[in-house]
């Protein structure tokens, strides 16, 4: 199914325009954009239920708007948002539905007919729901019947809008699966939009962004993920960050220039639970001394902090190890979070030596660490650690203030285990 | 539930049929009602007696017959399980223009005295003017109870006109056409019932085409239209088939309330299906057994005073509509 140079909207109002794009069979195309953008109005016009104010929609280089209803039916399927009137009819007698453009004017099934739509409930199990009532199943089965239905058309493109909204996390998922087993197994050219930029980026065989009244095709997820104009378009003022490798999407850190400051020692894994907590607790965060190989580097540096960093798979170097020295001792937290330690990181550990021995308190964090580290402060979870603004923690080690300002903070859970310590 | 529902129903049609030609001021044996229907053993009174009260009894089948079909279509077509030939003013439209076409086609010699052929076109021309104007205020409104208040309102509009139209001609034609606005099955003559019974045939045959259309747009106009439905089309049809239904009801028997509104709903409770494939022609039968009963009781239950079908169905269907309304909207 081939776009080209397509305008479409409704009436003389143009939404889009400059559109061209293939949605191949066998692949799962997913379109997502801003609020409005203009996705429904696209998909609307490729499956032929709007008319394109411009262009064509050629499927097998058939323009599908001059396509008969029943023969376009037969070649495009649809769900789209409207909630069907259908409570009263079973499962099966939705599905069957299905194969209007395939039966006569009283809509009897052949046996022919029955064989293609336990084939659609096969594929979107649904079999075991088939003699329910529509207002007995929940928003996933739902989903899963009405995409059923447009299956028994034994269409070669299936065209959803939104399938995923109004669903709850599992369903999403579960809806996703589906449809990126249609078009793998299936072969189905699918094309959905979706509001989940994440869970686009990783069902998508291809993207496809909508903004600003025209569409912009990706054909790797990782392609999107590379453009700044695809972030831009998700987000206000640059508050979130998209990763190449891990296709995932980061809150970035937002500097102030009053906030307190918190280094972390990681490495392997162990540091993002730690980042997006203090970052969430208010500190301005910076990390090191990190490989520039280690995924905690990798996920510093889309959530946007800084990172005293090392080449891959070299020592540490003295000149890291003075820059996090430097960072470190200027911060008003610092945590170390018991990665796994080897020759190429052991520098880390000299780096807390230091630290240490100037009299800093370093925190620990870690309830299964495999080792361990005399002199630190020693948390069960990053829940414990102290929150910004509630109780900055001063430079001076010794810190008698400590139970004067134990119940002054908001956060009743960290002051309430500080206090199990500490008694 | 449909095993039992579905033989069920042409059985007591039957009865109820057979119940009308036997009730009345005159006692008629239930062997000569039989024989009298199959055609033979009647003879005097019996024959005569037979012969009016089959008169009205099939001008009742083919009345409600149309209305139950007519009633399905437009609360599928609306969405709206309120919807109805008389509640939203359709019929009382066609019987405006009926009488219109009456009063000035017979005032200007143009067609006889009553032509029920003239008067059908006429009555479908009127049903579907105010169709299309309950499509076109449907379009505006989306409240289903705002719809209905429309309809009604555009029903008592067209009644005011009618019986104004009525009053002012001359009084001595209109006598037996006064009792027909408010809907009767009593002044049915074989002349306009054998003529207006092959057009309801038709229609209803016609209304059975319609079901698969209407139960796709059941999934909304778009995905109707991806399934291959030609939406506009179909509605197109669908209306059109309601508003011909309904002029056969009006001609033969005047408008009549609430058949097209509980006939549906009784389908819809005895089978549990949204499948218009069933309920069209369900709705037919049904609604073709209510108005039987109904005429019955309106012969029957002031005896020898004869009421008006209308307020025999009203008995029954006002509080279908208001049933309808609580559950929907009302206490909670």
């Amino acid at each position: 199914m081939r776009a080209r140079d397509l305008s479409a909207g409704y009436g003389r109002r143009e939404v889009l325009t400059g559109v061209s794009l293939e949605v191949e069979k066998g692949k799962l195309t997913l379109v997502v954009g801003p609020n409005a953008s203009g996705k429904s109005t696209l998909l609307k016009t490729l499956a032929g239920i709007l008319k394109p104010l411009g262009g064509v929609v050629l499927v097998d280089g058939r323009e599908v708007n001059r396509m008969g209803g029943r023969e376009r039916a037969r070649t495009i399927g649809a769900v789209t948002t409207s909630r069907p009137q259908v409570s009263e009819m079973t499962v099966e007698e939705v599905v069957g539905m299905g194969r209007y453009p395939w039966t006569g004017p009283f809509h009897l099934l052949t046996p022919r007919d029955r064989e293609a739509v336990e084939r659609a409930m096969e594929v979107t199990g649904v079999v075991h729901l088939r003699r329910r009532r529509v207002t007995e199943l929940s928003d996933g089965q739902l989903q899963r019947v009405l995409i059923a239905r447009a299956l028994a058309q034994e269409p070669d493109y299936l065209i959803l809008d939104e399938p995923t909204t109004h669903l709850d996390a599992p369903s999403r998922i579960e809806v996703m699966t589906l449809l990126r087993d249609l078009a793998s197994e299936e072969g189905v050219g699918v094309i959905a939009s979706t509001h989940e930029l994440e869970l686009a980026l990783r069902f998508g065989d291809k993207i496809v962004l909508v903004s600003s009244g025209t569409v912009k095709v990706y054909q790797r997820p990782e392609d999107a993920v590379g453009d700044p104009e695809f972030a831009g378009a998700f987000s206000v003022g640059r508050s979130i960050s998209l990763s190449p490798v891990s296709l995932s999407v980061e809150v970035l850190q937002r500097p102030r220039g009053d906030a307190p400051k918190a280094f972390v020692v990681s490495g392997s894994g162990t540091g993002p639970p730690v980042f997006r907590a203090l970052v969430r607790g208010g500190y301005e965060v910076s990390a090191g001394v990190l490989h520039e190989n280690d995924i905690d580097y990798h996920v510093a540096v889309s959530m946007g902090l800084e990172v005293v960093s090392e080449r891959p798979y070299f020592p540490i170097s003295e000149g890291a190890l003075r820059a996090a020295l430097e960072r470190a001792s200027a911060s008003d937290l610092i945590v170390f979070t018991y990665p796994p330690i080897g020759p190429l990181n052991s520098g880390n550990l000299r780096l807390l030596e230091e630290l240490l021995s100037m009299g800093l308190e370093v925190y620990g964090v870690g309830s299964s660490r495999t080792y361990d580290v005399p002199g630190l402060r020693v948390v069960g979870s990053v829940e414990e650690l102290p929150i910004a603004g509630e109780r900055r923690i001063s430079v001076a080690p010794a810190l008698p203030s400590w139970s004067g300002t134990r119940y002054t903070g908001s956060s009743p859970r960290s002051s309430g285990s500080s206090r199990d310590r500490s008694s | 539930m449909r095993r039992y529902v579905l033989p069920v129903l042409p059985a007591s049609l039957l009865g109820s049929v057979l119940l009308s030609a036997a009730t009345g001021s005159v006692k008629v044996p239930l062997e000569s009602v039989i024989g009298g229907l199959l055609g033979f053993r009647a003879e005097g009174l019996a024959a005569t007696v037979i012969d009016l009260r089959l008169v009205r009894t099939v001008a009742a089948l083919a009345s409600g017959a149309s209305l139950g079909a007519a009633g399905a279509i437009l609360q599928s077509l609306f969405r709206n399980p309120l919807a109805d030939p008389f509640v939203l003013g359709i019929s009382s439209g066609s019987s405006l223009a009926i009488a219109a076409t009456l009063i000035a086609g017979t005032g200007l010699g143009l067609i006889s005295s009553y032509d029920p052929q003239a008067l059908y076109v006429a009555g479908a021309l009127g049903a579907l003017a105010v169709s299309l104007a309950v499509v076109a205020l449907s379009s505006l409104l989306r409240s289903v109870l705002g719809l209905v208040l429309v309809g009604v309102m555009l029903g008592y509009l067209a009644s005011a006109l009618t019986t104004l139209l009525v009053i002012t001609s001359d009084v001595e034609r209109m006598r037996a056409f006064t009792f027909w606005t408010l809907g009767t099955f009593s002044a049915s003559k074989w002349s306009v019932v054998s003529s207006v019974l092959p057009i309801a045939i038709g229609s209803l045959l016609v209304s059975l085409l319609v079901a698969k259309p209407l139960n796709a747009l059941l999934f909304g106009e778009e995905t109707a239209a991806s399934m291959g439905a030609s939406v506009r089309a179909s509605r197109v049809v669908a209306v059109a088939v309601a508003a011909s239904l309904v002029s056969c009801s009006v001609v033969v028997s005047g408008p009549i309330g609430f058949i097209g509104l509980a006939a549906p709903h009784a389908v819809r409770l005895l089978l549990r299906t949204e499948d218009n494939r069933l309920i069209v022609p369900l709705s037919a039968l049904v609604g073709a057994e209510l108005a039987v009963l109904s005429d019955v009781a309106a012969r029957t239950l002031m005896s020898p005073l004869e009421l008006p079908v209308t307020a025999v169905t009203s008995l029954f269907g006002a509080p279908t509509v208001l049933v309808l309304v609580m559950r929907r909207w009302g206490i909670r």
